[in-house]
């Protein structure tokens, strides 16, 4: 498998860590985590497998209810533990999956968009594909939980796409933590989950 | 290495150790915060860059406009834009900027910021990657500006420390140099106290000396007091405290030969009349209180310099006066003073006391003069002369006045008619310790060369004594110059009161360092004690230079050779009366013995003056001579 040698991620480590956080509830969720990160044969292939776990296994709910902040980006352990995520903790947990599986992380953006439904316009996130750097993206959403063209969602209108690439880790001293983004403290946190 | 040096030395190893760290460590800080700083700079305006063209329309002009202007209104060194294939589209590079920061500052502490990335999209397609780097020279003056600064403030507070630090030390070091003074001078042989330094440690080390100081002054005046003791009966008469016969007549033939006395004087003879009767009438105890007084009647009368009174034998009593030859009147009071002894009821009606007297000069032997006073006292126990008789004079010689003595004196240091003449001192072993100079005055071209005695008593009550003695030292550098081992000259009491003589001998002295050790200056005993503040002043001045200084005539006060030992002297020479006959007085030996080992313990040499025959000079070395002059010393 192309993925599987690229991450090496310690799952009695996570799985440890996952009971003590928050209880055994859903050690066989992980451990079907686990097993993901070791199928699927192509690219196509895996990006069906992740985008139907994630979608199927994590209830949507916002950050107000999971964790009691107007906004936080989980790890995929975290949202795992809670079985519970709103559209940044899916991206970002479909972003990780890819990444463990041996996706090339310049292929992989995770993009601010502009939702519509119905009526009403929502600030969403969402991760896209790039099977060639000209290409329209294929796009992994939580709203519509099958992959599809971004051609195909005219309800996303995309506003400003990132990835890790260029990304500056930071020293991994918790005391500046203060200093970084968003983004480079979720690395960090990830990172010391184990995560690339 | 000296105390002080270490000190000083680790002051700046620790001044250096915690500047130069603390330098280094708040150096470091800067640079990794700057450098964080520059890095977050980059990665957050590469994003907000990125953010702001993805927005706007994608044309090459509008892309082209938005990096130019980010890029023109900040400090950027690097904004690069790639497309999605990796090809670069915008590219705006400047050098690095002009800078005072040397170049090898930057190589001794660079700056890598990372560059900052973000991406670029075209709605749904990727448009570009953006590569941002910050200008760095404003961080490199940052760190440049502040490294000065704090070297600054490392030199300051270097300068700081050890000016603080040599306060301390200097404080440290004061009472510490006390100590070892003091240590030195008792290895000199000068016991000097000081006062205790604050310091505890160095209290107690000077509290220790001071104790030791103290415990030898006392150990000196116990044995002093001692010899005094055993001074007194060698040579006083035990019930009156007169000197006795033996002395008396030592200091009768000193009065006669020694050419540093005056030539000419006195003696005076007074005899109770009928002490038997006395005796048998007032008892022994009256009879004793009758001499007493009639000793306190004579000690009143010799007031003159030099002068003694001495019971001779039972109801004998003397009394010599160097340099004094009108006696008329002192014969008149003495009697009178004995008659009043009569009235408060120790005599009969006849004459309590006969008195005799006469002059003399040197020369005659102490027989004849004695025979002399003694026949005119018979004469006037006779009544042939009334009761105070003068002797027959043995001749007469011209009296000089004292205008013409100020001529002659003066013309004689002027004019040079001085020469020194000399005796050997040599050692108990018979080696030249050093030559004894006296001072020679010629009166007139031709005339006779008069000897010290004869003029001194004169120029010392025309205050010419310090020309005298600067003259003679003058001469005696000039003998050490032409190649005599060692002289010794003498100064005279009323020089040692003379500041000015004091500081031109210091000065004379300076212009010869050569000599300085080979010369001996000796003080007579009466000048040295009299004077004991200028005395001890002279010995102050005469110490760095290093020549001898000694007492000589010593004995008399010797119950104040406690009072030497703080002067760093380094002789003394023993008055010829006690060297008289030494060989058969155990009295005297005990003495000397006594004074020689005690004058030991404090470091000074002493020396027998007046020996006369073999006899004595043997005597001399058991009881701890270290040197001998006089007739009976010949130059080997």
């Amino acid at each position: 498998m192309a993925g599987g040698a690229a991450l090496a991620l310690d799952f009695s480590l996570l799985e440890s860590q996952l009971l003590s956080r928050f209880g055994p509830a859903r050690v066989n969720l992980l451990r079907d985590w686990q097993q993901l990160l070791n199928s699927g044969a192509s690219e196509q292939e895996k990006l069906k497998l992740v985008n139907s776990f994630f979608n199927r296994n994590i209830q949507f709910d916002d950050d107000q209810n999971i964790w009691n902040q107007s906004d936080y980006w989980a790890t995929p352990l975290e949202t795992i533990g809670k079985g519970r995520g709103d559209c940044e903790d899916f991206a970002l947990a479909k972003y990780y999956s890819l990444l463990h599986m041996g996706i090339p992380m310049n292929r992989l953006r995770l993009i601010y968009v502009k939702a519509r439904q119905g009526n009403q316009q929502q600030a969403h996130m969402v991760l896209a594909y790039y099977p060639q750097p000209n290409a329209t993206p294929q796009v992994l959403d939580n709203l519509d939980p099958s992959i599809k063209n971004a051609s195909q969602r005219p309800d996303l209108t995309p506003v400003f796409s990132f990835n890790g690439e260029g990304l500056w880790q930071g020293t991994g001293n918790k005391a500046a933590n203060s200093k970084f983004s968003r983004w480079q403290e979720l690395q960090m946190r990830a990172r010391s989950e184990g995560h690339r | 290495m000296s105390l002080s040096r270490q000190l000083w030395l680790a002051i700046i190893t620790l001044t250096l150790l915690a500047f130069s760290g603390s330098f280094l460590l708040s150096t470091l800080t800067a640079r990794n915060y700057l450098e964080n700083q520059l890095t977050v700079k980059n990665s957050d305006n590469a994003a907000s860059l990125a953010l702001s063209m993805s927005q706007q329309a994608k044309d090459p002009v509008t892309v082209e406009l938005q990096v130019a202007a980010l890029y023109d209104s900040g400090q950027y060194a690097l904004i690069r834009l790639r497309d999605p294939d990796g090809q670069v589209m915008i590219e705006k590079a400047s050098p690095g900027e002009k800078t005072v920061v040397p170049e090898w500052f930057r190589a001794l502490l660079p700056l890598e910021p990372l560059p900052g990335h973000a991406q670029v999209s075209d709605g749904w397609t990727q448009f570009a990657s953006i590569e941002l780097v910050s200008q760095d020279s404003f961080a490199y003056e940052e760190l440049w500006r502040g490294s000065q600064q704090l070297l600054l403030w490392f030199l300051l507070g270097g300068v700081l420390g050890g000016l603080i630090g040599s306060l301390m030390l200097s404080r440290i070091t004061r009472p510490l140099q006390e100590v070892v003074t003091q240590a030195q001078a008792i290895t000199q042989r000068r016991f000097t106290k000081k006062p205790l330094p604050r310091i505890p440690e160095l209290r107690s080390v000077a509290q220790a000396m001071n104790d030791m100081v103290d415990r030898l002054k006392s150990m000196f005046d116990e044995e002093a007091a001692r010899l005094e003791q055993v001074r007194r009966q060698a040579n006083q008469d035990p019930l009156t405290g007169l000197s006795n016969r033996s002395y008396f007549m030592n200091q009768l033939e000193a009065a006669l030969q020694n050419d540093e006395l005056p030539p000419e004087g006195s003696l005076l003879l007074l005899r109770i009349a009928d002490l038997a009767g006395i005796n048998r009438r007032l008892g022994r105890e009256g009879t004793d209180e009758l001499l007493c007084r009639t000793a306190q009647a004579l000690n009143a009368q010799s007031t003159p310099e030099g002068s003694m009174a001495a019971r001779l034998n039972g109801a004998d009593f003397a009394l010599l006066l160097p340099g004094q030859t009108e006696n008329q009147q002192l014969a008149e009071n003495l009697l009178h003073a004995m008659q009043n002894l009569a009235a408060a009821g120790w005599g009969e009606s006849t004459p309590i006391a006969y008195v005799a007297y006469g002059r003399y000069q040197h020369g005659e032997s102490p027989g004849q003069l004695l025979a002399r006073v003694d026949s005119a006292l018979a004469a006037a126990e006779s009544g042939m002369s009334g009761r105070a008789c003068p002797a027959s004079d043995s001749n007469t010689a011209g009296t000089t006045s004292q205008q013409d003595w100020r001529r002659i004196l003066e013309e004689a240091i002027h004019s040079q008619q001085l020469r020194l003449i000399e005796f050997p001192v040599n050692t108990t072993q018979g080696k030249l310790m050093h030559l004894e100079c006296p001072l020679r005055l010629q009166a007139c071209e031709g005339g006779e060369w008069l000897a010290a005695g004869s003029f001194m008593p004169v120029a010392s009550r025309l205050n010419l004594t310090s020309d005298l003695d600067l003259a003679a030292i003058r001469m005696a550098l000039e003998r050490i110059k032409a190649g005599i081992p060692s002289v010794a000259v003498n100064i005279s009491g009323e020089s040692v009161q003379d500041p000015d003589f004091r500081r031109s001998l210091a000065q004379q002295l300076g212009e010869h360092p050569e000599c300085r050790d080979r010369l001996w200056l000796e003080v007579a005993e009466p000048g040295a004690f009299q004077h004991f503040e200028a005395f001890s002043l002279l010995c102050e001045s005469l110490r760095p230079h290093g020549c001898h200084l000694g007492i000589e005539h010593f004995g008399r006060q010797f119950s104040d050779i406690g009072r030497l030992h703080g002067l760093g002297l380094d002789y003394l020479k023993v008055d010829a009366s006690f060297i008289r006959n030494i060989h058969t007085q155990p009295g005297n030996q005990a003495f000397l013995k006594g004074l020689c080992g005690i004058a030991h313990t404090i470091g000074l040499t002493v020396i027998a003056e007046g020996v006369q025959n073999p006899e004595e000079l043997a005597a001399l070395p058991e009881l701890g001579f270290d040197g001998a002059t006089g007739p009976g010393i010949r130059q080997n």
